[in-house]
C-alpha cells in the first residue's frame, strides 16, 4: 500500500462505515443523560442555597427574638453575627460561582482552550478544597453561625442547675467539622485532583510546544 | 432551544456525520467496549453542543472539534469510563461492527494508536483532508505548528509504508 491508497482506504470507510448505530440505545441515553443533569442540578441548588438560607433564617429568628424580648446587647450581636455569618457564606459562594462561570465563558471551543477551561475548573476546585486553610476559610462562616445559634439557644433556655461542660461535646463536634473535615476533604480533593490538573497541564504544554 | 428541536437537529448530525464519531472513537479507543464507550460520550457531548454551534464553521469541523476534546479528555479520566452504561443490558451494543471490514484500515488505525493524543488529533484531521487552517482552529495550534507536526505524521506514515513494502519484497 502507498500513500494515495492509504488515503483512497480512509475514505472508503465513509461509505461503508465501521459499524452501525443502535438508535434506540443512544436515544435511552441522551434521555438518561437529560434526567441526571437536571437531577444533578436541582440537587445542588437544593442542598447549597437551602441549607445555608434556612440557617441564616434560623439565625434571624433569634435575633428577631432577641430585639423583641430586648435581651442583653452581647445576646442580641450574637444573633446578628449568626445571621451575617449564614448570609455572608452563601453570598460568598454564590459570587466566587459566578465568577468562575464568567472565567469559563471566557474560553472558546478551541482544543487548547476546552483544556484550558478544564484546568481553570480544577484551579478552582482546588483553591476552594485542595488546601486545608481554604477549606476551613470556606466552611468557617458556617460554623461560626451554628456555634452562635447554638450559644444563643443555651443563653436563651439557660437552666441554672446544668453545667456549662454538658456543653462540651457540641463545641468539639463543631471543631470536628470545622477542623478535621476540611482536613481529611483536602487531602481527598488534592489527592483526586491534582494528577488530573499535572496531566492537563502537561498536555497544554505539549500543545504550546513548538508555537 | 426547545428538547425536540435539539433532538432533531442532533439525529440529523449524526445521521450526516456519524463516520466522523466512528473515525474518533476507532482512534482513541483501544478495545472495543472503549469504543462504544467513548462513542456514547462523543455523542453526548455533540448533543450538547447544539446549543452552541453558530453556524460560524461547517458541521463537520465543528463535530470534529467536539468529537476530539471530548476523546482526549475521556482519555483522561480514570474510572469515568462506562457512564450511565450500568443501566443498560450488558449485551446490548451501542456499535454493530461491520462485517466486511478492509484489513488495511486496522493497519491505518494502529498506526494512528501510536501516536500521542495531539498527533493522533492531527493524522485524523489529515486524513479527511482539512487544511492547515482548518486544523490550526479546531485545535487552538498556530499553523506553522500544524505544519511542522503533520510534515512529521508523514514522514512517519511514509516510512512505515516504505517498510512494509520492502517487507513484502
Amino acid at each position: 500500500m502507498n500513500f494515495d491508497q492509504m488515503l483512497e482506504t480512509w475514505k472508503a470507510q465513509d461509505e461503508a462505515p465501521l459499524y452501525g448505530v443502535n438508535s434506540d440505545l443512544l436515544q435511552l441515553v441522551l434521555e438518561h443523560e437529560r434526567a441526571d443533569i437536571r437531577r444533578q442540578l436541582r440537587r445542588e441548588q437544593w442542598a447549597t442555597y437551602g441549607l445555608g438560607m434556612g440557617m441564616a433564617a434560623f439565625a434571624g429568628f433569634w435575633l428577631w427574638v432577641a430585639i423583641l424580648r430586648a435581651a442583653p446587647v452581647l445576646t442580641t450581636v450574637a444573633a446578628g453575627a449568626g445571621t451575617a455569618a449564614f448570609a455572608l457564606g452563601m453570598a460568598a459562594l454564590w459570587l466566587s460561582l459566578r465568577r468562575q462561570r464568567r472565567r469559563e465563558r471566557q474560553f472558546g471551543n478551541t482544543l487548547r482552550e476546552e483544556i484550558a477551561r478544564n484546568l481553570s475548573l480544577l484551579d478552582y476546585q482546588l483553591s476552594r478544597f485542595g488546601r486545608w486553610s481554604a477549606a476551613m476559610l470556606w466552611t468557617a462562616p458556617m460554623m461560626v453561625g451554628c456555634g452562635l445559634v447554638y450559644w444563643l439557644m443555651i443563653e436563651v433556655n439557660h437552666d441554672p442547675g446544668e453545667s456549662r461542660w454538658d456543653h462540651a461535646w457540641i463545641v468539639i463536634v463543631l471543631v470536628w467539622m470545622g477542623v478535621f473535615l476540611p482536613y481529611a476533604g483536602s487531602r481527598d480533593v488534592q489527592k483526586k485532583l491534582e494528577p488530573r490538573r499535572q496531566r492537563l497541564a502537561e498536555l497544554l504544554e505539549t500543545l504550546n510546544a513548538g508555537e | 432551544m426547545l428538547d425536540a428541536e435539539r433532538n432533531q437537529i442532533f439525529g440529523e448530525w449524526i445521521e450526516a456525520h456519524k463516520a466522523i464519531l466512528f473515525k474518533v472513537a476507532r482512534a482513541y479507543g483501544t478495545t472495543h467496549s472503549d469504543r462504544e464507550d467513548l462513542f456514547q460520550e462523543i455523542a453526548l457531548q455533540v448533543w450538547h453542543s447544539v446549543d452552541a454551534f453558530r453556524g460560524d464553521s461547517a458541521v463537520a469541523t465543528w463535530i470534529y472539534r467536539v468529537a476530539l476534546n471530548t476523546a482526549i479528555a475521556w482519555g483522561r479520566k480514570e474510572g469515568k469510563h462506562g457512564r450511565g452504561r450500568e443501566e443498560f443490558e450488558a449485551s446490548t451494543a451501542l456499535l454493530m461492527a461491520a462485517p466486511d471490514r478492509d484489513p488495511r484500515l486496522d493497519w491505518i488505525y494502529q498506526r494512528i494508536a501510536e501516536l500521542d493524543e495531539v498527533n493522533r488529533s492531527l493524522a485524523l484531521l489529515m486524513l479527511d483532508g482539512f487544511s492547515y487552517r482548518d486544523m490550526s482552529q479546531i485545535l487552538g495550534l498556530g499553523e506553522s505548528n500544524v505544519g511542522v507536526k503533520i510534515n512529521r505524521i508523514k514522514a512517519a506514515l511514509a516510512a512505515r509504508l516504505a517498510k512494509e513494502q520492502n517487507d513484502e519484497l
